[in-house]
């Protein structure tokens, strides 16, 4: 299997081409250039930050390798066929066009100035880099290309999954799937925006204008500690997923809104972009981490999945739900978590 | 973990609560620190009283085979394992089995010290020995 195909080369390519350009422009004008030199500027244009320039030169080209090295690397085939591919090469490779412009551009309001003080660098050059970043970002798109066949075909077999079947069940019984899961990656951000939402609430105490970024802070920092570890429930009621220690927020998919459950594997990064509560074309996730993943069809089309351990007992369960549902559930109430008091079990 | 509870059953709810339980730790589908639902939220999946549910898990309790603690819920024991929850299984056949012939409980745990005195290191009891 190749390491890099077109469309990995094609970001690669972008990379390449703005750190040629940006670190070509200071080499060549490295003489003519103050130190230090203007590196930050206020939103009129007026210089307000300065590094010196070997300083400079290594940011810049520090930025664009790490950047080019992390899209090459999210863009590798290896990392599987997920739908979002096109968009990471365009959106990498347009981010290139951008920060390879604005970087030049400030080199060159640097050149021929005594003092970094005096550069200027015209708002309306970030209008330029923004055009640039559009426009590279379109040429990529086009050089990538749609999905080959065999992509396709491979996304396919790897999203179809597998359907148990459903879990017999006589018609008075109640069956319950219950499970957690945490997430490291969502356990690693909650840990690290804590100190950060520790060190604003402290700060802001002494400058109340930070108040409301310091709220925003420990709200987000919460969120995330309450989101690292889930309890996932399939009942009679379809499938509920709710932080571990808290009955809210929480996510339910009705049984009647499910039209069947299969067992598949998820990339996170590839497929969803990232981890947690996950937006896309076609599809909704809960993506704690990779792997293993129940994942419902719903009678719109779309796709639900949640990634859980396990999940093949789930999808069963859910699927001979469906199956008795459709032979008519006696003795069960039409909607609603609870029961009434009469329903209540003997022993 | 799957939980399953049929009321036309004659097996006590709780006890096939407690079963589930018992069945995923036999197969180590849960294992130590795996933490149970909470009692009120099974209960009302299942459509039965909260209290059956605490009674199911009562009973794992008294088997080790799960830890109840005061506003941290139920989790699997550390000391659990598939062999113990086989052995915890195995023992309730026992005391069904028993029952069901119409012995007594001293009956019972009498067949049980004779297994063990068995399997111990042997003192060999002769046809006439006198002791117990």
């Amino acid at each position: 299997m190749r390491v890099l195909d077109r469309g990995a080369m094609v970001v690669a390519g972008a990379y390449g081409l703005a750190l040629a350009v940006t670190a070509g422009t200071f080499g060549a004008g490295y003489r003519w250039l103050p130190d230090p030199m203007a590196t930050h500027f206020r939103p009129g244009g007026q210089a307000d930050g300065y590094l010196a320039r070997p300083a400079a030169l290594l940011v810049s080209v520090g930025l664009l390798l790490a950047l080019g090295v992390l899209f090459t690397l999210l863009a590798r085939p290896a990392a599987g066929p997920g739908p979002g591919r096109r968009a990471v090469i365009s959106g990498g490779s347009g981010t290139a066009g951008l920060l390879g412009w604005l970087l030049t551009a400030v080199t060159v309001v640097n050149w021929d100035l005594a003092r970094g003080a005096d550069a200027v660098l015209p708002p309306w050059q970030l209008a330029v880099g923004a055009a640039v970043g559009l426009a590279v970002a379109g040429a990529a798109w086009l050089l990538a290309g749609p999905p080959t066949a065999a992509e396709r075909a491979e996304t396919e077999t790897a999203q179809a999954g597998e359907r148990p079947a459903g879990l017999p069940l006589e018609p008075g019984e109640a069956a319950v799937w219950s499970r957690t899961i945490g997430s490291r990656p969502l356990r690693w951000a909650a840990l690290s925006s804590a100190p950060a939402a520790a060190g604003c609430s402290v700060a802001a105490f002494s400058r109340p204008g930070l108040w409301p970024a310091a709220v925003l802070l420990l709200l987000t920092a919460l969120l995330l500690a309450a989101a690292t570890t889930v309890r996932v429930v399939v009942d009679r009621d379809g499938l509920r997923v709710r932080p571990l220690p808290l009955p809210h927020p929480r996510i339910s998919v009705p049984l009647a809104r499910i039209s069947g459950a299969s067992v598949r594997r998820v990339e996170a990064l590839r497929e969803f972009g990232g981890w947690g509560y996950r937006l896309r074309a076609g599809a909704t996730g809960l993506v704690l981490r990779s792997g293993e993943a129940l994942s419902l069809r719903l009678v719109t089309g779309r796709e639900f999945v949640v990634t859980v351990d396990d999940a093949a007992t789930a999808a069963a369960l859910l699927n001979g739900l469906l199956e008795r549902g459709g032979a008519g559930r006696p003795g069960l109430p039409a909607a609603g978590p609870d029961r009434p008091p009469g329903a209540e079990g003997r022993d | 973990m799957l939980f399953r509870v049929d009321p036309a059953s004659p097996v006590p709810l709780g006890d096939q609560i407690a079963a589930c339980v018992r069945g995923a730790v036999a197969e180590g589908t849960a294992g130590p620190g795996d933490r149970l639902p909470p009692a009120r939220e099974l209960a009302g999946s299942l459509g039965v009283n909260m209290h059956t549910v605490l009674r199911g898990y009562q009973k794992l309790r008294e088997e080790g085979l799960i830890e109840l603690r005061r506003g941290r819920g139920a989790a699997v024991a550390g000391g659990a394992s598939p062999g113990r929850a086989r052995l915890a299984r195995a023992a309730r056949q026992v005391a069904e089995e028993g029952r069901a012939l119409g012995m007594a409980d001293e009956a019972i745990l009498g067949l049980v010290r004779a297994a063990l005195a068995a399997k111990g290191p042997p003192p060999l009891p002769g046809p006439g020995d006198g002791r117990p």
